[in-house]
């Protein structure tokens, strides 16, 4: 797109020039100049983050800005660069009118000259003497060598042009023009039906692609880490095409349960063998594939209760209209947002009906109790109360996962965590460490089955330090 | 009617005693939950009436709500409802948890 729009743009100038007999172009380097120099005055407006800031960000980290020093010298960066551009501008505009006779000064350049050679030159200048005199200026900054970080910096440029914001906890990001479009695309595909909506799920990718820059950068980093090497654009593409295409799915699972799908399970038995009358049977899942395809249960077993904790302020629109098309699923939601021991109760209630209990394993709310589990090579914070529960109530806890695979085909694994989790008071935080690190190790196992489920689209190893909660073993909100 | 100071500071203290003395009901409860939620270095008679159960001086948690629940349904046979939303109220204090439990039985 972009890409296209710069070719548009040389193409014209080419054009223009070949054309040109009134010498407008002429006016070009001015315009240029001034318009760059605008663009880095205009971010050191009251509430913006100053140009050189975002880049620092982009290429050092966001940690770095924490440091005074490093702010105040972005800060004056960008007033230089601006007032550079601005004299730069000053100057061709006076070329531009010596050119044309309105004004006699003693050069000895052309508008053209100055635009193609001088001026890029002279940023050349200003880019490589702040490089060369920053270790001196500036100790704490990280050293680069020059071409490397003039790479960083073109690449990361798009990234500069958007005011970058505050690193927010992926539970406060608001429900995005993509996930719109996701209900839009929902109402469209069950009147029109599911080809038809499949085909839109393309331009819904894209434009999640270049709208989302959060989720498209935690995308391309867990894949990157899934597979070993970097990720290309193109399994980014695939990895939001796959999430799109599950939200999609989940509208048909409700309304028209697993009807048209080709959903394989694997060790049912697992979950069978664990349902004992009155006692109830929790199901851990994780936001990977679809946990609406555990609906195969409910095909299989219709004696079944089934009831799923869930949140559902994370994306409350789209939960609203998926509840709209099935009712008695909403019923079944056990909502997380709730006071934290009125949702143990719930739970326990649940459990005394004998129901199976399906809890997501994986992400933590905000001010959550976690422990630290190795995951994909490096430690992540898992929640630890759905191993407290399942103590508590003697349940036996059962593995679930459903991964989607093209098309229109699911596989759904269970697989049994343990029969019995026992956590007593004074060995809690072993047992816990233990039990997250179980989690864990069959998580990844199902992660790397097929990376692109994977839709935890933050970034999953590092939280915000806030909501790493030390209180011991707390559901999220006081009691 | 004038007090005189000394009635006045007796009274008190007669109030004083009342609110941090265990009920014989509150005490069978308070000894209910040092040992279903096996506190370590804590004594049933040390649990203050009034004091907040959770987050506060004892520190419980919601997990701690569940396995208390659990237990208090095996003892009193009496169950807390987890959609009565009237559960912060019963679990605020030991008095108010005595209290919810006496009127639940008595239902």
């Amino acid at each position: 797109m972009r890409a296209v729009a710069w070719l548009g743009v040389v193409a014209l100038v080419v054009l223009a020039h070949h054309y040109d007999r009134s010498g407008v172009l002429d006016a070009l380097p001015a315009l240029v100049a001034g318009l760059v120099g605008a663009m880095f005055a205009l971010t050191l407006r009251r509430g913006r983050t100053p140009l050189i800031a975002r880049a620092i960000a982009a290429i050092d980290g966001a940690e770095l800005l924490s440091d005074a020093g490093v702010a105040r010298y972005a800060r004056r960066l960008t007033g230089i660069w601006a007032v550079y551009q601005f004299a730069l501008a000053g100057a061709a505009a006076l070329l531009a009118l010596h050119a044309h006779g309105w004004l006699a000064l003693p050069l000895h350049t052309t508008p053209a000259a100055f635009g193609l050679l001088w001026l890029p030159v002279a940023l050349a200048l200003l880019f490589i003497g702040e490089f060369a005199v920053r270790p001196w200026l500036l100790p704490q900054a990280p050293r680069h060598n020059l071409f490397g970080f003039f790479v960083k910096l073109i690449r990361c440029w798009p990234q500069l042009l958007r005011d970058a914001p505050a690193q927010l906890h992926w539970s406060a990001r608001r429900e995005g023009g993509g996930r719109f479009a996701m209900r839009l695309l929902i109402a469209i595909g069950l009147r029109l039906g599911r080809p038809v909506a499949r085909i839109l799920l393309y331009p819904i990718t894209l434009y999640f692609f270049f709208r989302r820059g959060p989720e498209r950068r935690a995308s391309r980093a867990f894949l990157s880490r899934a597979f070993g090497k970097p990720a290309s654009t193109a399994a980014v593409l695939r990895h939001l095409h796959c999430y799109a295409a599950t939200i999609l799915d989940r509208a048909f699972l409700l309304a028209r349960s697993t009807r048209g799908f080709d959903i394989r399970i694997y060790g049912l038995d697992q979950v069978e063998t664990q349902i004992a009358p009155g006692r109830g049977v929790l199901l851990l899942g994780a936001h990977i594939g679809s946990f609406e395809a555990l609906r195969v249960l409910a095909d299989a077993r219709s004696d079944l209760r089934v009831r799923f904790v869930m949140d559902r302020g994370q994306t409350p629109a789209l939960t609203e209209l998926l509840h709209a098309l099935n009712p008695a699923v909403a019923q079944m939601v056990i909502d997380v947002r709730g006071d934290g021991a009125d949702i143990a109760l719930a739970m326990r209630d649940a459990a005394q009906d004998g129901a199976l209990i399906g809890v997501l394993g994986d992400r933590a709310r905000p001010g959550e109790a976690t422990r630290a589990a190795d995951f994909l090579g490096a430690p992540a914070q898992f929640p630890v109360a759905p191993y407290l529960i399942a103590s508590a109530l003697e349940l036996p806890v059962v593995l679930s996962f459903g991964l989607y695979r093209g098309g229109n085909r699911y596989d759904v694994y269970f697989e049994t965590l343990a029969e019995r989790i026992v956590i007593p008071r004074a060995e809690r935080a072993a047992r816990l460490a233990e039990w997250t690190q179980r989690y864990a190790a069959r998580l990844q196992h199902y992660t790397q089955l097929d990376p692109y489920n994977w839709f935890n689209l933050y970034d999953f190893w590092h939280r915000p330090a806030a909501d790493r909660v030390v209180r011991d073993a707390s559901l999220g909100g006081a009691v | 009617m004038i007090h005189s100071a000394p009635r006045v500071a007796a009274r008190r203290q007669f109030r004083m005693h009342q609110m941090n003395t265990q009920t014989p009901a509150e005490r069978e409860l308070a000894e209910l939950i040092v040992d279903s939620l096996n506190l370590p270095d804590r004594q049933a008679a040390d649990i203050a009436p009034e004091a907040a159960l959770f987050g506060g001086e004892l520190g419980l948690d919601s997990i701690d709500a569940l396995e208390l629940s659990l237990a208090i349904s095996k003892r009193y046979g009496v169950s807390l409802r987890s959609d009565a939303g009237d559960n912060k109220r019963a679990f605020s204090s030991l008095r108010a948890l005595a209290a919810h439990i006496q009127q639940q039985r008595s239902e």
